[in-house]
Formats: C-alpha cells, structure tokens, sequence
C-alpha cells in the first residue's frame, strides 16, 4: 500500500469513529452532517456497514423532528429510569451493574498514558461509549500524524495502542451493548446505529487482529 | 538511522495491509483535504489534553455520613483516584465508634449505579397519568432553571405564591435553605416534609410523659432489662451500627424480651418473645404497668411512695389521691384510678393473644431490674390509628421504673451547638407576607387533624393527607411544587392518591438521585448528588450517651452532571428569580458568609460550603468553643469529619421536665391543655376532638395512657388475616431496590428469600389455605392488593401476614421493577395499607390498621 492511500484510509477510519462517537450525543439538527460522513467514510472502506448508515439518515428525513429520537435516545442512553442499553462499558465487562469499576479505571490509565482525560466539560464515566470512540478517534489521529512525520515508532506505538483497547474494551462489550440498543430501540435510527457500530467495529477488530505488532503489548489491565 | 528508518515504515505499510475489503479510494478522496493536508488538532469532546500523569493508586479513608437509615452514622470511604472503594464506620465517632451495618455498603451500588439521573431532563409528554409515559428528554441546567424561575415569577406576578409547594423527603440539617427559607420568601405556607410517614406518633408519648419530642437513645450497656415494642435495632432505626457491636454484651448482661407479632431480627436473639396480636400493645402495656404497681414494683426514688410505705394499689381498688407523696412524676395514683386498676394480667391476656403468665413474668422481672429496666418504644404499636396512647403507655412503663433519663433507661439527646441559618423574615415582602397566611395544603390543625406537635395544635405535619388536599384542592390548588429526595407515591400508604394528586399539579420538579413513581408525574427532574460521598452537609445523631454531629462532604469525583438539593439549586434559582427582577431570596442567601474571611458567596458552590461553616462554627471554631470535641479550625474539622458532645448527665432533668407540671406526667397536664387548646379553636369539647380523631376516650382518659380498642380496616369475615408491615435490615430507606446486593442477601432479614419478596404465613393458616411455599398469592385489603410469594413461616403469629416492605417499585430502575412502568419485582405493602392516621400527631398508621385475605394466583 502507497503511503498515500494508507492515509486516506486510515483517516476514513478515525472518522468513522468520531462520527460514530457523535452519534451518541443528544441528537439534534447537525446528526445529518455526522451522517453523511459516517456513510461517505463507510463506504470508503468497503464496510459492510455503510447500508446502515444510508438507513439511518433515511430514518432521520423520516422522522420530521427530533423530538422522537431525543426520547428514544434518553431511554437507551441516559434514563432516568431504567437503562435500556448502558453505555457504560464496566456493565458489560464486570459482573455488578455498576460505574466506576475496575476496567473503568483502566480505561482513564489508558487515556492518560496517551496524554488525555476526561473533559471536564463531559460530565460522564471513562468508559462511556463516547469517549471511548472519541478515543479511538483519537489514537489513530496520532498514528496518521506519526506515519505523515515519517516516524513508525510511533504509528507502531498508536497502532499498538488501538489493538490493545479495541481487545481489551471496546471491541469487547461493543457487541453486547450494540445487541441491547437494538432490541430496546424504538426508532430505526438507533436499530441502524447499532447495527452499523456492530459490523464496523467487528470488521475494525478483525483487521487489527491480523497486525502483527513489532514488539508485544501488553494487554492486561 | 534514516536507513533503519525506511524499512521500519515499509514493514508498516505491509502490516498494515491488513483489510479483506476493498479500499475504495475514491470515495474517500472528499475528505484527502483533511487527510493529507496540514496538521489539524483532534476534535475532542469528551476527551481533553491532560498532563498524562498516571493515577496514585494509593488511596485514603475520608470521613462521611451514612444516610441509609436514621441512625446517620459517621463513616469513612476509601477513595482511590477519585473512586469509592469501600466503607467502614467512622471510629471518630463516639456514636457509633467505628460500627457499621450491612446497609451502608449498598451506597457504593447507589453513587455508581447506571440507572441516576445525570443529567436535568424534561417531560415530553404532556399527559400525567401511570398509563402516560413521561418520555423524558435531556436539558441543560439552564433551561430547567429558567423555566423554575418563569412558574415561581408567575405565581408572585398573580399573587398567588402560597400555591407554590415544597415537599421534603430524606434531608441533612442544610434543610432549612431550600425548605423553610426559600419557600417562605417565595411566599408560600406549604413547606410538607415526610415526617409524618416516618414517626410522629413514636415521639408523642415521649413528649406527652416528659416533654421530649425525639427519638431516644437506650443506655443498653448499663441496663438489665430490655423491653421492645415493634423496635428492632439490630437490623433498622436507629443506632443500628452501635446496638449491633455492643449487643453481644447487652445480652450477656440484661433480659431482652420482644412485643412484636413477627420474630424479628432482634427477637430471635431475645430471651422472650411476645407474639402479640397486632394493635393490642397498649393492653399489655398498662397491664404490666398494672403488676408493677400492684406488687410494688414501681421505683420509688423516682415516684415516690405511699406515705405510710402500705402499698395500696389493690386490683380493681381506687386509691386516694392523698396517700401518696409523689417525686419526681405526676399523676400516678390518677393513672391507677382512671386506667390501671382493672387491667390485670389476666384481661391482657385475652386481648392480646399472650400467655398470661408470660405477661406477669415479663412484667416482674422488668420491675425487679428497676430502674435500669428499659422499655423501648418502637414505631410498631404506635403507628397506628389509634397508636398515641400506646405510644404514652409504653414511654409511661420507664416513669414507673425509673428509667427515665437515668443509668441504664431512656436517654434524650446531648447538647450540640450547631445554629440557624440567617432569619428569612426581612426578606419577606407584602407578596410573602400575604400569601404565608394561608392555610397549609396538609390541612393540619382542623378538627379531625389536631397535628399537636410540641403541644401546639396544628403545628405538626401530616403528610399523606397533602395527597387529598391536592385532589380536592381543598384549600386550594397547587400549581407549582418541588419535591426533594422523597417518593410519596411509593412510600406513602394508598399512594395511588399520589399519583391522582401528582398528576394534577400542572408544573412538578422533583430531585433526586434515582428518578421514581413521584418523577413520573413530575415535568423537569434534577439530578441530585449522593448524600455520602457528593454533598456539603451535615447531620446530628445519638447513641451511646453521645451526640454527634456529622459530616457530609464532596469526597469522590462526581460523574455525571448533578447538583446539591438542600444548597446549590436553591441558590441557583435564586440567581434566576434575580435576574428576572425578584433578589430578595439571593439577598438573603448572601448573608451565608464564610465565617473565616468574612466573604459573601458569589456561586452555588460557595454558598454550599459557606453554609456549612456558618452552621457548625461554634463546633470547629476554637475562639467559639462552648463544649464537647475540640477543633483547631474549620480544615482539622473535616479531616476528623465527626463533633462528640459531653458525656450524657444522668437524672439532671428529675424534677425538672418542661412538661406543665415539670414532672414526668402519667396524667399529662401538658395533653390536656394541649387538646383543650385544640378543643377551643374549634368550639368544642375534648370530647368531640376525641370522637373527631376517632378515639374511644372521653373525659380525664383522654390525658392519661390507656387501652384503645384498635381500629382495623376490613370485616374478619372477608378478610381473616392482619397484616403486619416490617422493615428490613437492608432498606436504605425505600432507595434499595436497584441494588442487586439487596437482593442477593435478602434472607438476612428472618424469614424472607434471596432474589425474592415473599409474605410470611404460619403453617397452620397455609394448611387451611392449602398454600404451599413457592406458592404466588395475592394479598387483597379494602383499599388495595398486591402480589407476591408465599413463605411458610413459624415466626409470625397464625391470623397474621408480615411482609416487608422496600420492594414494589414499578418505576425507579432496571432492578426494582420486574418490567420497567408495568410489572413491579415484588410488591409494595403501601398497596394494602389504607391512608389512615394517628390523628393528634398527624402520623400515617403503617401497623394494624387493616385486614386483608390471602388468595393462591
């Protein structure tokens, strides 16, 4: 692969993430913005998630107004009353229902060895579906600057980063989570969200499995 | 090195050609620009630049306060990284010494449980109703307080402020702010806390005997005899953390006998138990206190004696008044004369289902360990329609004794010196003034409800029937409320009243940590911190002969959005109310300055922290020391996190009780002129307020302890059984129901099953029901059903079903309700029990108040 096309393809994926992190924010009027780059970069890839995301944004021209949506995204994600699907990893990956657990605390090491914390702006847990997309996002944002500055070490070390938190976080409860918004959702919307998350992140995880890292990571938390 | 350099990135590009799909490059050329363009910083929303340093893993124990039950014990949380850990008992605490209780770990399951409210959220639907889902919908800060601010400048606008309503549940003493203060200088009288859900008629005989109106702590290390009433320490309110480490001590030391009609935790470490029939506690109460007199029993360096020493208290006999020099009580040989004489151990023992030599044992050796003889009034037997005598008889057993404020007996609560807030009264203008002279929504002080707390008519709260005030609106309609902490249409009986009544309220704020059945007729919900680990705070407690005052602190990273009820929404809303024109509340709040650089608070946070210090100075503030636990200041306070009182003084208060006579009242002068005041505000006679109240007393008896005949809904005939409602060793209030642990270790409460809400039947009932265990049964009263499952149980009297109450839920969180807003996990005894009262105090009857049949499903 030529360098160039590999940063064209690497920048489809980081934003590919990030659009799907804004897809779990309060939906309002620029969710259709969001789309159309979630389906462009989709279909960049060749993901077989990229109908989902056309259905998504046809849902969206379906509904009218948001208010639907709102409700709906209040009821999957934030409540008041029961959770239909947390966003919250340590649901998934411990056993208690709670926030804050151990592989939360490993997620917030993870985001502070790569110069990061949650913003304070966010209001949220560590683990939130959010950031961790918005972290992915990110590393592969550092491993495109590193390939562009010609220094591998470090596209190596963000590459390396991404694996490890795909295996050990995200890529490990985003099936689960995805399979709850999908059975509680009562909007298409969210239905086509979570089953493009699913097969996007399942491919991600799948291509990331076949890199060989120069040097092991260390996967344990 | 270049050299190096070019293989490794060629090694790259080849590990990296990693995909089975096709890149189609095209499609991605739109977004090149950014690609191959110049640097960009990362869009971040969530995430931030931080210093990258990693976290220290080391953690410290910060102190906190406990908020699970009433015994508001003093803690310590280990925090890691801004993390709750784990919790263990303050030993700072002179209270509870380092205790704990099984409630207190549930917390960490609260603060970090998926199912808060994190962010301020709006109803979508218009509609109120239980079929009618809110459909709730995120909103900033902002938003939900400018619309709160736009309701209240309504009512001012159309001076109509006293429609404006504030009900209280749980809170800290930083209550006043947003409880009294605000809701005064808003204008409104209906400032409705739960009290009256939670113990009026267990603080009546205390205060109608000995002029004390609160709970009482229990010199159980220094006493012989233990007698409880429906109380059960070892497992809920109050001091369960201290009773529960020493009690191994106390039952080496004293006879613990149990009146209750189901083996409670402490019944089943007791040396009696007393099954009694559910409503007869009065019976067995003035029929020991019968024994005690007749066979001398009574401790005479506390009630004196008969002046020739000859004991005249004969059975059936009236005694002359004159015969007897009375000491430090009043009334004695009224008492005798009006109530006592006839009620032997023999006529208890038909009324009360008990063994009649049972009553005199019990009777004899409480007597003989006078006066470290305790008898200890729980809110079973005077939660009840016709429970405030009851509530006398058994505080007038520890008269008899001698317990009384003395080594061994009853204690009041130790001196603190925390103080009010600033006085609201130069805040209030013409639109306060005018609109506070209303009538309360509660309807306390008409005849039917004298509410006389403190001996002042009409002045204690009676929450539950707020619901019928608000359906009829009668005195008139509310339009704008704000409930904190509270869930009365879960914890209230007949809550379905509340849900008509919610319903009705066109503009309700509820907060709260776990959105409920009440935030489901609300229209904004506001994210409320946690008590233990989130807020300022602080809260006074006894036990042990101690008082202590402890403190509540911001001590762990908050994780969502949420703000401090009792201090920050209330400034909040103050700045809004201000900036629309009307400053007195913000006025006001300015005058909470930090006692130690004089500065006003100038943000909600602030104002929070400045309360606080403006409350508990004396306590922390060396130059204002006036007694107890000495601090060098404000900072060494909160480290330690606890204030201990002095040591209690016994026996200071013999002779001088702020009763009318001075004395501990058997025949109470202070109950008489508190009902004849009553009686006088509405034209008529004692009498009639005992008829209205729906007591059977009439004449002198109704200033003295007595036997009422209970009142108890539903015909014997339709429904055979009585039911018993109890609480469990692991009810955080009603707040447990979305903890698993509270599921996984229910059967810590005797009787009951993990992962299951069960009604506990005796076996010989069952058998005549052919009910089996495992069985589901519906329990059916005049006013309600629910169901749940049945367990055959020999600790519940036969003709009675207990069942605990906490569960129910059909609307808090994933676990409490089996089917979110549909099918509750268990069920919910408020279902059954009928919106009854104990009308002189206002308090909602939770016990032997009705009947119910038990049918298979």
């Amino acid at each position: 692969m030529k360098i160039d096309d590999l940063l064209l393809r690497e920048s489809a994926r980081r934003d590919t993430y990030k659009a799907f992190a804004e897809c779990f924010h309060m939906p309002d009027k620029d969710l259709l913005i969001r789309l159309n780059s979630m389906e462009k970069h989709l279909g960049a890839l060749g993901s077989e998630a990229f109908t989902h995301a056309v259905l998504m944004r046809n849902e969206l021209y379906d509904l009218g107004d948001f208010v639907k949506l709102q409700v709906d995204f209040a009821r999957l994600f934030v409540g008041p009353y029961s959770l239909l699907a947390p966003p919250y990893g340590s649901i998934y990956l411990e056993g208690d229902r709670k926030i804050m657990e151990n592989s939360t605390v490993d997620v917030r090491e993870r985001y502070r060895e790569a110069g990061l914390d949650i913003s304070e702006n966010f209001k949220d847990a560590p683990d939130h579906i959010v950031a961790e997309l918005e972290f992915m996002y990110f590393l592969i944002f550092k491993e495109i600057e590193a390939i562009r500055s010609d220094t591998p070490e470090a596209a190596y070390e963000q590459l390396g980063r991404q694996k490890s938190f795909l295996q050990n976080h995200l890529g490990l409860w985003a099936a689960e989570f995805v399979r709850n918004v999908k059975l509680n959702a009562e909007t298409g919307f969210y239905r086509n969200l979570a089953s493009a998350m699913r097969i996007f992140i399942a491919e991600d995880l799948e291509d990331i499995a076949n890199i060989e890292l120069p040097e092991p990571v260390d996967l344990e938390y | 090195m270049k050299k190096k350099q070019n293989t490794l990135m060629k090694n790259f590009l080849s590990d990296i050609k990693f995909s089975r799909r096709t890149f189609i490059k095209a499609s991605a050329t739109a977004g090149a620009a950014v690609a191959l363009g110049v640097e960009l910083k990362p869009e971040l929303k969530a995430l931030a630049s931080a210093s990258g340093v990693a976290s220290n893993v080391k953690g410290e124990w910060r102190p906190a306060t406990c908020q699970g039950c009433t015994s508001w014990c003093s803690k310590q949380v280990y925090v890691v990284d801004g993390r709750a850990v784990k919790v263990r008992g303050n030993p700072n605490s002179k209270v509870n010494q380092g205790a704990g209780c099984p409630r207190s770990h549930m917390s960490l399951q609260q603060v970090y449980d998926p199912d808060r409210i994190k962010t301020p959220m709006k109803r979508t639907n218009p509609r109120k109703g239980r079929q009618e889902d809110p459909k709730f919908v995120p909103i900033t800060w902002d938003e939900a307080l400018n619309t709160i601010a736009d309701k209240i400048m309504e009512l001012r606008k159309n001076n109509e402020t006293h429609k404006y309503m504030l009900m209280r549940g749980r809170y800290s003493y930083m209550r006043d702010i947003l409880y009294s203060r605000m809701t005064k200088i808003i204008g409104s009288p209906n400032s409705i806390s739960h009290s009256a859900l939670c113990a009026e008629a267990e603080k009546f005989g205390p205060y109608y005997t000995e002029a004390y109106w609160g709970y009482r702590q229990y010199d159980v290390e220094n006493t012989r005899y233990l007698l409880l009433w429906g109380a059960d320490p070892l497992a809920a309110n109050r001091q369960v953390s201290y009773y529960s480490k020493v009690w191994g001590d106390v039952i080496d030391r004293a006879t613990i006998a149990v009146v209750e009609p189901r083996l409670s935790a402490t019944a089943a470490k007791a040396d009696e138990w007393l099954p009694i029939k559910p409503g007869q506690d009065s019976a067995l109460a003035v029929a020991i206190s019968h024994v005690l007199l007749a066979t001398g029993l009574w401790y005479k360096p506390f009630v004196g004696d008969f002046i020739d020493g000859i004991n005249r208290f004969i059975p059936s006999q009236y005694v002359d008044e004159d015969t007897f020099q009375e000491k430090y009580t009043h009334g004695i040989v009224k008492y005798w004369n009006l109530e006592l004489r006839d009620k032997t151990p023999e006529w208890a023992a038909e009324i009360t289902g008990l063994p009649v030599n049972q009553i005199k044992r019990v009777a004899v050796r409480y007597g003989k360990s006078a006066p470290h003889a305790i008898s200890w009034l729980g809110g079973g037997p005077c939660m009840q329609v016709r429970g405030g005598y009851t509530s006398m008889a058994i505080h007038a057993l520890n008269g008899i004794v001698g317990a009384v404020d003395n080594i061994g007996g009853t204690l009041k609560s130790n001196k603190e010196y925390t103080v009010n807030f600033p006085g609201e009264k130069p805040f209030m203008d013409d639109i306060a003034k005018t609109g506070k002279k209303h009538e309360k929504l509660d309807q306390r002080g008409r005849l039917q409800f004298p509410c006389i707390k403190k001996g002042k008519p009409g002045s204690g709260v009676i929450t539950n029937n707020t619901a019928d005030g608000i359906i009829n609106g009668d005195p008139y309609d509310i339009k704008v409320a704000i409930g904190y902490m509270n869930n009365f249409a879960f914890s209230a009986p007949q809550p379905e009243r509340w849900e008509r009544a919610l319903s009705k309220i066109p503009f309700l704020v509820h907060i709260t940590t776990n959105a409920s059945e009440f935030s489901w007729f609300s229209d904004i919900v506001l994210p409320d911190t946690h008590h233990m680990f989130e807020k300022w705070g602080y809260v006074k407690s006894i036990g042990n002969g101690y008082r202590h005052v402890t403190l509540m602190q911001p001590i762990i990273e908050p994780v969502w959005d949420y703000k401090t009820d009792e201090t920050e929404i209330p400034w909040l809303i103050a700045e809004k109310l201000a900036e629309r024109g009307f400053d007195n509340l913000l006025r006001h709040f300015k005058e909470y300055k930090d006692p130690e650089t004089g500065k006003e608070p100038t943000n909600e946070k602030e104002f929070a922290l400045y309360a606080l210090k403006y409350a508990t100075q004396n306590l922390w503030d060396p130059t204002k020391y006036q007694g107890g636990d000495k601090f060098n200041g404000w900072e060494d306070f909160l480290k330690v996190g606890v204030w201990n009182s002095k040591p209690y003084s016994y026996q200071k208060r013999w002779g001088k009780m702020k009763t009318k006579t001075g004395m501990f009242e058997f025949y109470s002068d202070t109950l008489k002129a508190a009902l004849e005041k009553h009686a006088g505000n509405h034209n008529v006679t004692v009498d009639e307020v005992m008829k209205a109240t729906n007591y059977l007393a009439r004449g002198e008896r109704a200033f003295i302890p007595h036997y009422e005949e209970p009142f108890i809904m539903g015909d014997e005939k339709e429904y055979p059984f009585i039911h018993v409602d109890h609480k469990s060793r692991l009810n955080r209030e009603g707040r447990s129901a979305n903890c698993s642990w509270y599921y996984d270790f229910k059967d810590v409460d005797p009787g009951d099953e993990v992962w299951d809400d069960v009604a506990k039947i005796n076996p010989v009932d069952a058998q005549k029901l052919g009910i089996k265990n495992g069985d589901r049964v519906k329990l059916t009263s005049p006013t309600g059903n629910l169901v749940c499952t049945a367990k055959l149980w020999e600790g519940v009297r036969p003709g009675t079903v207990a069942k605990c109450y906490g569960q129910g839920h059909w609307a808090y969180g994933r676990l409490a309700a089996k089917k979110f807003g549909k099918i509750p996990r268990g069920g919910s005894s408020n279902d059954i029990i009928p919106a009854q009262y104990e009308a002189l105090s206002g308090s909602s009857a939770y016990y032997g108040v009705t009947r119910i049949k038990v049918e298979k499903v």
